[in-house]
């Protein structure tokens, strides 16, 4: 965890206050023992499927479980951990249009709902936005090694990756070129036997990048690259972008849901969250950008590109 | 200075609503929002700086790329036996030897470059721990869940558009026409970070317009 622990259900919390779907914040009354479990406990955020947070935020006991039935006084789910009364129960499971205790109890198999959002749908708005958001502003880096095979210029860049900044191999920085200056001012150097001083990502397809001349023997390439998500979050995950941003990944999620189509759309709405979340684009380029906070590899380059 | 809990009931009375038994908008909801408020007014103003004197920062050795602190948003200066360390990028240090990751290692770090936000690089590397003076742009708070009881650390010339902030986007839930009215509040809150930018200037290079603070030119350090 870096900056101050903002997690996916805070996120999703704050928009569900928004789109004016109730969320889950209190206390376990009771102490609850790992396995199948059922809990005394009635709130409108409960319905078979819903995913809640168990256990105190930042604990070895916090855990996500899924409730597997209700009725109209308790609900059942698979824990993992052993709580204690007082841990926290939390979750913004969006419920509205879910059969929940408080509307029809009893129901723990599969029944007809019309959500008019789900948690995974949610969770994944936050992927896409997330991402997006990374990679116009690219806030955060991180630094990894890919092994470089002899005779083949070509590796997989980290999965993570968003863009390569700089490259070196044993500390010694490797120039950032494109294979078509490579092609104009050294033909051969794609099948050289140096150890490559050179670098370059263009024609070597998604995901991957390459160096030149080919690695005489087997290398090992460090890498400084700006860093994504890889994998729709868990609602304890924390945020990959820096915590200070996490209001515009909230305004990113409230655009897509006031422009989907049904009961919430709401064009105007949608148009303000998707203007807030591009001033946050572009607040967070001013601030890396004055406040040189960026790696700022490509000077050269234009300024906030 | 006052609690994040001081500007919701603030914000709360604005929108005509209890400050002791809300109903249509709860504190965990105007916390939240005095929290937005609070990072883009840092987003925006560069604000808070703190130099943190209480409690020097170790330096790891054998490691180029260190993590900051906890608190910091980003690193800003760095000062080693009571002087800077120079601040150089990793395109500086490219340039000037593309072999600089293999200098021998020094007891003090004489360059220091930003790696984006949560982490700073170090040149050379150190052959052993050593303490530093940090200051950082801090983040709002220290750590969720928000209790309501956190110390708002900004000067209270924030505080109007802290409160603005919050009553206007608390109206976004409402929809329709009293969205729109409250829409128009994130302009009180645009002109105190203005105004507020106007004044860090005077202390540094981060400034701030209602254009956006589009740089109308490329800074002095990207000059050199």
């Amino acid at each position: 965890m870096s900056g101050f622990g903002i997690q996916v259900n805070d996120v999703l919390t704050s928009v569900s206050f928004v789109l004016l779907e109730k969320s889950m914040d209190t206390v376990l009354s009771a102490p609850v023992a790992a396995g199948v479990r059922t809990v005394t406990m009635v709130h409108p955020c409960l319905y078979v499927g819903a995913q809640i947070i168990v256990g105190n935020r930042g604990t070895v006991t916090e855990e996500i479980v899924t409730v597997s039935a209700i009725t109209a006084a308790d609900f059942t789910a698979t824990f993992a951990q052993t709580h204690a009364a007082g841990e926290s129960i939390r979750g913004a499971t969006v419920p509205s249009g879910q059969i929940n205790q408080l509307s029809s109890p009893n129901i723990s198999t599969a029944a007809v709902v019309a959500p008019l959002f789900t948690q995974a749908e949610l969770r994944g708005y936050c992927f896409d936005i997330e991402n997006d958001f990374l990679e116009r502003t690219r806030p955060v880096y991180t630094s990894g090694n890919v092994n470089l095979a002899i005779g083949n210029p070509i590796a997989s860049a980290p999965a993570d990756s968003i863009r390569i900044e700089r490259a070196d191999i044993q500390g010694t920085a490797l120039w950032n070129a494109s294979q078509s200056e490579l092609d104009m001012s050294s033909p051969g150097s794609l099948v050289g036997s140096d150890t490559p001083t050179m670098w370059y990502q263009d024609k070597t397809n998604t995901g991957k990048f390459a160096v030149a001349s080919a690695p005489p023997v087997n290398l090992v390439a460090e890498l400084f690259y700006s860093q994504k998500r890889t994998a729709i979050p868990a609602l304890t995950d924390f945020l990959v972008m820096p915590d200070i941003c996490w209001l515009y990944l909230k305004y990113g999620v409230l655009a897509t849901c006031f422009a989907k189509e049904g009961e919430m759309r709401d064009a105007r709405r949608a148009a303000y969250c998707s203007k807030r979340y591009e001033r946050g684009v572009q607040y967070v380029r001013m601030f890396m950008r004055q406040m040189q906070a960026q790696m700022d590899y490509s000077r050269l380059a234009e300024v906030g590109v | 200075m006052p609690t994040i809990d001081d500007i919701a009931a603030s914000v709360l009375q604005r929108l005509e609503e209890s400050t002791t038994s809300p109903v249509f908008w709860s504190y965990a909801e105007i916390r939240m929002l005095v929290l937005e408020a609070m990072c883009e007014a840092t987003l925006i103003t560069g604000s808070p700086q703190v130099r943190i004197t209480s409690a020097p920062f170790t330096l790891q050795p054998n490691l180029t790329i260190q993590a900051a602190p906890a608190g910091a948003f980003t690193i800003i200066r760095v000062e080693s036996g009571g002087g800077a360390v120079h601040k150089v990028s990793v395109f500086d240090l490219d340039m000037s030897d593309k072999n600089w990751q293999n200098d021998p290692q020094d007891t003090i770090p004489r360059e220091w470059f930003p790696f984006g936000c949560g982490q700073f690089g170090i040149h050379p590397q150190l052959s052993a721990v050593a303490q530093v003076i940090l200051t950082i742009v801090q983040n709002p708070i220290a750590l969720m869940p928000l209790a309501g009881t956190e110390t708002v650390n900004f000067q209270s010339e924030f505080g109007l558009g802290f409160e603005a902030y919050g009553e206007s986007l608390a109206t976004l839930k409402e929809g329709g026409a009293e969205a729109d009215a409250g829409v128009r509040l994130y302009d009180t809150f645009l002109s105190v970070m203005a105004e507020l930018s106007a004044f860090q200037l005077r202390k540094d290079s981060l400034r701030f317009s209602r254009t956006l603070g589009a740089a109308a030119e490329i800074n002095e350090v990207q000059k050199k």
